[in-house]
């Protein structure tokens, strides 16, 4: 009995359509292009209020600064008035202080500290220019005044 | 001279799409990526003040997100409404679960401070010391 020949033998190789993958791939695609530019990322401006320390942390010396707040949103470092424009979010003045506060205490070998007594009407904006501020010069140890 | 038609006879001319649909599930999976990053509801009430040196946050684990409106209400993730006693219970048993746990504060820009004192003297009195506030990078 002679062989039967190959069927297929004389047909070309077939081959996957992958145009409708690539229709759902760039549907996905869109999809999640529109949806992640909707909204704005955020961050983090990180605080820790004293009160509760780990019962092994040393004992620091501290140089405090009080930083006040008033209703209008001028602030004052020490009773000294430091930036008065409202308007001014990188706040200059008290960027500059805090930076050559942090370095006067790095060389007395203390722990720069912050006290910032805000006023109850001061506004959320101000008061994390202030911490933002503080951030800059790198100063952790922040406490809210009552 | 042959015909430019007769040069092209035999040869099937097809695009290779691979490359191509490598990019698409490439750039696919990247927004996959950055869309889990947010795992917390967002109150669109809130307008977040503005810190340029805020950090991007990389881990979102033990926040117990809470929203401060403009008007000085404690609102939580679910909609509800929070006096400061009650934020001090909630953030007291997030830490019996988590001691990690952290008050992610989503503060009005516009808010008076006073409001804002309450929502961390209630987390602190709640044993979560850690605050952080949410702010944009750029307007």
């Amino acid at each position: 009995m002679p062989k039967k020949s190959d069927p297929f033998a004389n047909q070309p190789d077939p081959e996957p359509d992958i145009s409708p993958m690539i229709d759902v791939a760039f549907l996905l695609l869109i999809y999640f292009l529109v949806t992640t530019t909707l909204q704005k990322n955020e961050a983090d401006l990180s605080l820790t209020l004293p009160g509760v320390s780990a019962e092994d942390s040393k004992q620091v010396k501290i140089k405090q600064t009080v930083i006040r707040i008033d209703p209008q949103g001028v602030i004052y470092v020490n009773d000294e008035v430091a930036d008065q424009d409202t308007g001014d979010r990188s706040v200059p003045v008290l960027t500059d202080r805090l930076k050559r506060y942090a370095a006067s205490t790095a060389l007395a070998e203390a722990e720069p500290q912050i006290i910032i007594d805000c006023d109850n009407k001061g506004k959320g904006q101000r008061f994390v220019d202030v911490l933002n501020a503080c951030a800059k010069a790198d100063i952790k140890n922040i406490t809210l005044a009552n | 001279m042959p015909k430019t038609k007769d040069l092209f006879e035999d040869s099937d001319l097809k695009t290779d799409l691979s490359p191509m649909i490598d990019l698409v599930f490439l750039l696919l999976i990247f927004f996959m990526v950055t869309a889990n990053l947010v795992t917390f509801k967002k109150d669109p009430r809130v307008v977040v003040p503005v810190a340029s040196d805020a950090v991007v946050p990389e881990l979102v684990e033990g926040r117990v997100v809470m929203n401060v409106l403009q008007d000085g209400t404690i609102v939580d993730t679910e909609g509800r409404e929070l006096s400061a006693s009650e934020l001090t219970q909630v953030m007291s048993q997030a830490r019996a679960k988590n001691a990690k746990a952290r008050l992610h504060l989503r503060a009005d820009a516009r808010v008076d401070y006073e409001h804002i004192k309450a929502a961390s003297r209630a987390s602190a009195e709640g044993g979560v010391p850690t605050v952080i506030f949410s702010t944009y990078v750029v307007e």
